[in-house]
């Protein structure tokens, strides 16, 4: 056993060790013969330079040296920590004026907050939230809606199908389809909820979320529609907010108006986010087909509505200046604190 | 859809630049998604240039005799180095003086070439960003046009191409003729139809050919021409570069005469070899299922007999609506055009289409409804066409099958109910005047408008779709804003969102961050959260990806997920939770439906 270079340099870290006192002391210690520069780390990696018959004794001195060197570090390293912990409680007093910990923040995700936003808004104008189920019938999603299968119009929407006949609903019609079935006018509903469409890119998700409006009565006009969706857009953007009715098609609202608001970033002087137009496109809107009307048992001469759909993440993209529909659905934690 | 505006302009006579026809059709419901100029990015100051002399030869370049030329522009001369094979005396070519830019910004200067002075550069048609062209030499203009005169112009290419997007009840504008006739009613503006010149031989085309439909549910109307003595070749250079500027390839005069003819009517057409067609017939039939048949894109495809074809006694030549056959095609030998014209019923044609893949712009207008009384004019424009690009006589007459007659459609249209609807109205005699405009024939009855609906806006099928035409072309700006009357009823969340709500605070309360992920579940990490008692889960049958295949049953896959992304970008402290929606299959399997609830996910604390 043993090699004199070898124990020569064991018996000077024995000492080093010994004589330290702290922890940090000690650390230096390691880091003389245990580091990556450490003596007997070195010794260790020149062993290939020695003549092969001294190789093995060297070797194995050397690891012998190195392990008994740990074993006493690290009892000594506890027994140093262990004191200097005495010795700090020791020294601590209890310091009142230290501030506290601060507990962690919570945050409600973007899409809910602006969910909420809009929900309060048209409760309080007097609607009634419908909420609906997410797999739906053909039926109720399309025939209904005046969509008959084989209409082109179904390129508008790409669709999920669970079976030939249940799918992911591709808007939150068929809750206005289902609460017309199950009561008479006059109806004041919302309905927010996620609804899926088969297509994924920077401004669109395969799900996204929904609120829709629907007015059926006696007396209800495509003026009503302006005025309730001009409400809600000063309640939205702002008092100083515009909106405007451009013509457009869907299947189940005749006439149908795409609904553009004042761009709130550039007042309407044009910029980058409204692509220099002044007006950004927030919702499709019109009044009920009166074949959608007489699909639910309404009779189009007794009675008129109007229904709006607007896209949740598109209205949060806008407000906060988001230009990637996909960090909602990221759920990275620095994004979402930032709505705190 | 891409429309040069210049073409829209031979039909309607407008005082408006491109930007402001756009603006106009945006208000009135056609989508303009972009106006662009026709001629690339950057060419800039290149004129018309004649090659007056070659002063001498400067020697060999890469395979070219490199020749000094004289070049003029009327009124100033240059000399110019060039090595095109097409450089003559007399010629006039693509000219970029000094201070021309090319496409990508190139600036032509002053240059050095072979040791002599080359003022400008004679460009190609590739040089100049119109076109492949480059081997044959340079852009060559008409004699007719002067020197000096800038090149752009002299090729029909100083015009800006709008980029239409029609709603899908709207098959009427996906026409040059038909947004022009848009613009007439928004503008008040005078339309001019192309005039349809046909002179016809003296052979009757009922000798000629045949046709037969035999299901005359999915084709109402097919109608036959025949062209004769035609020379295929190349179109001419007008031709070409319109196809070019709508964003289509021209192929060869007769068949581009067939494309010309979709965009500036939008009607499609088909242009079958006469001599191949066995027993000059046709016969409009479903397929056999299991009938194979190879496309004009060489494709051999196996057909249903929901679909429908085009054939003669012997063999199908033509998928109905959708594209024609490879052996019947148009080449250079073909001689004799047989020239369909036809209506197919909208839901087959898209049901063909989809299910063989295979997306055309003759399918994508006849499955949203062609115009069903117009496309024997298109067919005699195209005959006319030909028989002016390709020589050739048309043959007397035309061939016509009609089973199915288009009924009239006359609606009737209270001011009373516009009133109702809108909330607004303008006066009947208003009314009337935009409806005529529209090119619907309008009678008023005091109050009441008894409107006579064309064929070509089949999308027009009740009073309020007249309602909807009359505040589109007025303006929606006219609308009123008003609040509703009527009954108030009490209004309030639903007990499920409060209770969302307050699961949603308490948890916000307690310093967790609500996640939303999406309900697609990925089966392979799905499969280590499932229970013994679990079954399958609802599954896709068409997902975007493999890891989206299912849908969740449990927000913990939600949970889980931003867990893993916010560990995996170091972020020191993930407290998160989810309330989201879950799906389980239905008991009853019958229509694989599933049910739904809301449940609620956390997790507390998790750390790299």
């Amino acid at each position: 056993m043993g090699h004199p270079r070898v124990d020569a340099i064991a018996r000077e870290a024995r000492e080093a060790a010994a004589a330290a006192a702290s922890s940090a002391e000690l650390e230096r210690v390691r880091v003389a013969y245990l580091g990556r520069q450490g003596l007997l780390t070195q010794l260790l990696r020149a062993l290939g330079t020695l003549p092969p018959q001294e190789r093995p004794l060297v070797g194995a001195a050397a690891n012998e040296a190195k392990r008994a060197l740990e074993a006493l570090l690290d009892e000594r390293l506890a027994a140093a920590q262990a004191r200097e912990r005495r010795d700090a409680r020791a020294r601590a007093r209890l310091d009142l004026t230290l501030p506290g910990r601060r507990p962690p923040l919570g945050v409600v995700h973007p899409l809910t907050r602006v969910h909420d936003e809009i929900v309060a808004i048209f409760v309080g104008l007097g609607f009634a939230v419908a909420e609906g189920p997410e797999v739906e019938t053909d039926e109720y999603n399309f025939e209904l809606l005046n969509l008959p299968p084989d209409h082109p119009a179904r390129d508008m929407q790409d669709t999920f199908y669970i079976s030939d006949a249940a799918l992911l609903r591709t808007h939150t019609s068929p809750v206005q389809i289902r609460t017309m079935k199950a009561q008479r006018p006059p109806v004041r509903i919302i309905c927010p909820g996620a609804v899926y469409r088969r297509d994924a890119d920077v401004t669109h998700s395969p799900m996204f979320h929904q609120v829709e409006g629907l007015a059926v009565d006696r007396r209800i006009t495509m003026g009503d529609l302006k005025g309730t969706l001009e409400l809600f857009a000063r309640e939205m953007f702002g008092p100083r907010s515009r909106i405007r009715f451009r013509p457009s098609f869907f299947p189940f609202t005749e006439p149908s108006a795409e609904v553009d608001v004042l761009c709130f970033l550039c007042a309407g002087g044009g910029c980058r986010v409204c692509r220099q137009s002044g007006w950004l496109e927030i919702l499709g809107s019109g009044m009920v087909h009166p074949q959608v009307l007489r699909n639910v048992g309404y009779d189009p001469e007794e009675v008129t509505g109007w229904a709006f759909g607007m896209g949740i993440e598109r209205i949060a993209m806008l407000k906060y200046g988001i230009d990637d529909i996909r960090l909602f659905f990221d759920n990275d934690l620095r994004f979402l604190r930032q709505f705190a | 859809m891409k429309i040069p505006y210049g073409w829209i302009r031979e039909f309607v006579d407008l005082d408006l630049g491109p930007a402001e026809a756009a603006d106009r059709l945006v208000n009135a419901g056609i989508e303009v998604a972009s106006v662009t100029p026709l001629a690339p990015p950057g060419l800039a100051g290149v004129v018309v240039g004649e090659i007056e002399a070659i002063e001498r030869e400067l020697g060999e370049s890469r395979g070219h005799r490199l020749l000094l030329c004289r070049v003029s522009t009327g009124r100033a001369r240059f000399s110019v180095v060039c090595g095109a094979p097409n450089t003559k005396v007399g010629a006039r070519a693509a000219f970029a003086p000094p201070g021309a830019t090319l496409p990508g910004g190139r600036r032509i200067g002053v240059a050095q070439v072979h040791g002599v002075e080359s003022q400008g550069m004679l460009c190609s048609e590739r040089e100049l960003g119109l076109g492949e062209e480059h081997e044959a030499g340079l852009l060559l203009v008409d004699g007719a046009v002067r020197p000096g005169a800038d090149l752009l112009a002299a090729l029909g290419l100083d015009d800006q191409v709008l980029e239409v997007e029609v709603t899908p009840n709207r098959p009427d504008c996906l026409s040059v003729l038909g947004v022009a006739r848009e613009l007439a009613a928004l503008t008040g503006a005078r339309l001019t139809p192309p005039r349809v010149t046909l002179r016809e031989g003296r052979a009757p085309a009922r000798g000629l050919v045949r046709v037969r439909i035999e299901a005359s549910d999915l084709c109402h109307r097919f109608t036959a021409r025949v062209i004769t003595d035609v020379r295929v070749g190349p179109s001419p250079a007008w031709l070409a570069q319109r196809l070019r500027a709508a964003g289509l390839r021209p192929i060869s005069n007769v068949v581009d005469v067939t494309n010309y003819v979709l965009w500036e009517l939008g009607h499609p057409l088909h242009a079958f070899d006469y001599d191949t067609v066995a027993e000059r017939t046709i016969v409009v039939r479903r397929a056999r299922a299991g009938e194979r048949f190879t496309t004009l894109d060489g494709q051999e495809r196996t057909l249903t007999d929901a679909m429908l074809v085009i054939a003669d006694p012997a063999r199908a030549i033509g998928l109905a609506g959708v594209m024609g056959g490879a052996n019947t095609e148009v080449g250079d030998g073909t001689t004799r055009v047989l020239l369909e014209s036809a209506y197919f019923q909208p839901a087959s044609i898209r049901r063909t289409s989809r299910a063989l893949g295979l997306r055309t712009d003759a399918a994508y207008r006849f499955e949203r409804g062609a115009d069903v009384e117009a496309l024997v004019q298109a067919s005699a424009r195209a005959a006319g066409l030909i028989a002016e690009l390709a020589g050739g006589t048309v043959a007397r007459g035309v061939v016509d099958a009609y089973p199915r007659r288009r009924r009239p459609v006359r609606l009737r249209l209270r001011m009373a109910r516009v009133r109702r609807v809108l909330g607004v109205a303008p006066t009947a005699a208003h009314a009337r005047r935009i409806l005529t405009g529209l090119g619907l024939p309008t009678r008023a009855r005091g109050a009441v408008l008894d409107v006579e609906v064309p064929s070509f806006r089949r999308d027009l099928a009740m009073e309020d779709d007249l309602v909807e035409e009359l505040i589109r072309v007025w303006g929606y700006d006219k609308l009123p804003s008003t609040l509703s009357g009527g009954a108030t009823v009490v209004a309030r969340e639903s007990d499920r969102l409060r209770q969302e709500a307050l699961v949603r605070r308490a948890l916000v309360g307690a310093g967790l961050v609500e996640t939303i992920s999406y309900t697609f579940s990925d089966p392979a990490r799905a499969a280590v959260l499932r229970g013994p008692a679990d079954g399958a889960a609802v599954a896709l049958r068409n997902p975007l990806s493999q890891d989206a295949a299912a849908l969740r049953r449990s927000p913990l896959e939600g949970v889980l997920g931003a867990v893993a992304t916010n560990l995996r970008r170091q972020q020191p402290d993930v407290r998160v939770f989810e309330i989201g929606v879950t799906f389980e299959p239905a008991e009853s399997a019958s229509i694989g439906k599933s049910s739904a609830r809301t449940s609620t996910a956390g997790c507390l604390r998790a750390r790299p």
